[in-house]
């Protein structure tokens, strides 16, 4: 059955800031954070009927925006790429992302999730953005603890060894959990 | 292995989340209530700050969005020439979510082709360097070519982020910066700021007009856009952007043999 305009209004009331709160943590953009809110939103009233069975409305939206957002960082940084650079040139202070340079190495390590498997990714952003517990984690992603602990280590290995020592001091600024983390094992 | 996560002696930010959307029962939630430290209040507070700034209810837009099976957005070349093959590979998907979904694709319908000369500006928060040489220098009022590599200044003052689109002779709208298409361009500082990039203009003959519009999203200023130049063309697009406080607009001759 649909949801009636009523109940939308009234999930959004109660939902929408909360997860335009967390998905800024992570995309570190207002407007980019409002289009996740809005696709999750969208998300739901496409499916209805799962969202109605769901005991906490708000870790299905969490596990839905997860990789829209984790989408949005990549499709970011992909494109950057591809873009020429001749802004010394120009002059005058030039336009970045909140956070200045940083928010690059934001992506940087968000980017060495792309390689992870969908339930390592979920892992990690759950565990480090939103800072949930490994009991959350696996209630959220539908794994067991042992799993959680296990995939959440091998994604810090990987990471420790291909983030040197520079970029992890600068993303100091940015994730400061999960460079802490690397840093600590490096 | 000493790993600095949430082992239980904190909420965390679902939890936290769970409270202030009142998803928990009373039980759970004073016991949650009880371990709540400045840290836990602070992000509560920023979470009910959130208010102000997440989007606006509305409902229609939400249906439209689900009902369309993925999100809004113009697509969005980062640079005409340096993509060809990704808007190669876009327009075999393109073709084949057509055949898919049996949808004929009308592209740009309504005004034809106007006087390929027109140049214009429109307020002075919008500035238009060109590469020459190694440098960019200001925009000299002649006809830009074909591989002529571009890059923008907008005013920042007094706005939070910016969209940059452009509008060709024949209606075509794009937006180019935010780079995704999505949102728009976070503006820090002020006073007459770089937009990070350059474009490489493509074979285009006729004109071309590059307009900055302020603290707006890309998909909001590209239907502005296509309303301004279905109004009265490129004239349309000045039109507006004179009407109009926190949007201005550059308009360049392109092609070889144009002015």
């Amino acid at each position: 059955m649909e949801l009636n305009d009523a109940e939308l209004a009234e999930l959004y009331d109660r939902y929408a800031h909360v997860l335009f709160h967390r998905c800024r943590r992570i995309l570190r953009n207002d407007e980019d954070a409002n289009d996740a809110v809005q696709e999750t939103f969208a998300k739901v009233i496409r499916n209805a009927e799962t969202f109605r069975q769901q005991s906490s409305p708000l870790t299905w939206m969490y596990a839905i925006s997860t990789n829209y957002c984790l989408n949005q960082v990549r499709n970011r940084t992909t494109r950057r790429d591809k873009r020429e650079h001749h802004k010394a040139e120009i002059g005058g202070p030039t336009v970045v992302q909140p956070g200045g340079e940083a928010t690059e190495d934001h992506a940087r390590i968000l980017a060495l999730l792309d390689d992870a498997d969908e339930e390592t990714r979920a892992c990690v952003v759950h565990t480090y953005f939103d800072e949930c517990t490994r009991q959350e984690t696996a209630e959220l992603v539908g794994l067991s603890v042992p799993t959680v602990r296990k995939r959440i280590n091998t994604f810090l290995d990987r990471a420790r060894r291909q983030l040197g020592a520079a970029a992890v001091a600068l993303a100091l600024a940015t994730l400061p959990d999960l460079a802490h983390t690397i840093r600590s094992l490096s | 292995m000493n790993l600095p996560i949430n082992e239980g002696d904190r909420p965390s930010l679902l939890a936290l989340g769970r409270l202030t959307s009142g998803e928990l029962d009373e039980a759970a939630a004073s016991a949650l209530r009880e371990q709540l430290g400045d840290a836990e209040t602070a992000v509560l507070d920023e979470i009910e700050a959130a208010r102000r700034q997440v989007r606006p209810f509305d409902a229609a837009a939400l249906r439209a969005r689900a009902a369309s099976g993925e999100a809004p957005g113009v697509p969005v070349p980062a640079n005409r020439t340096g993509s060809k093959a990704w808007a190669s590979l876009f327009v075999v998907v393109a073709v084949a979510a057509a055949v898919l979904f049996g949808v004929v694709v009308t592209l740009q319908p309504g005004a034809g082709p106007e006087r390929a000369d027109i140049s214009f500006r429109s307020g002075d928060a919008l500035q238009l360097f060109v590469l020459d040489g190694a440098r960019l220098a200001p925009w000299d009022g002649d006809a830009l070519q074909e591989d002529d590599v571009v890059g923008f200044r907008v005013n920042a003052t007094g706005h939070r982020s910016v969209v940059l689109v452009s509008v060709d002779h024949t209606g075509h709208v794009e937006v180019y910066w935010p780079e995704d298409g999505r949102g728009s361009e976070p503006l820090t500082g002020s006073g007459m700021v770089s937009l990070e990039g350059t474009l490489t203009l493509d074979d285009l003959q006729g004109s071309e007009a590059f307009v900055a519009v302020f603290d707006t999203a890309a998909h909001t200023a590209a239907a502005q856009a296509e309303r301004a130049f279905a109004d009265g063309g490129l004239q349309g697009v000045r039109a507006w952007a004179d009407a109009t406080a926190g949007v201005a607009a550059v308009a360049v001759p392109r092609g070889e043999g144009v002015r």
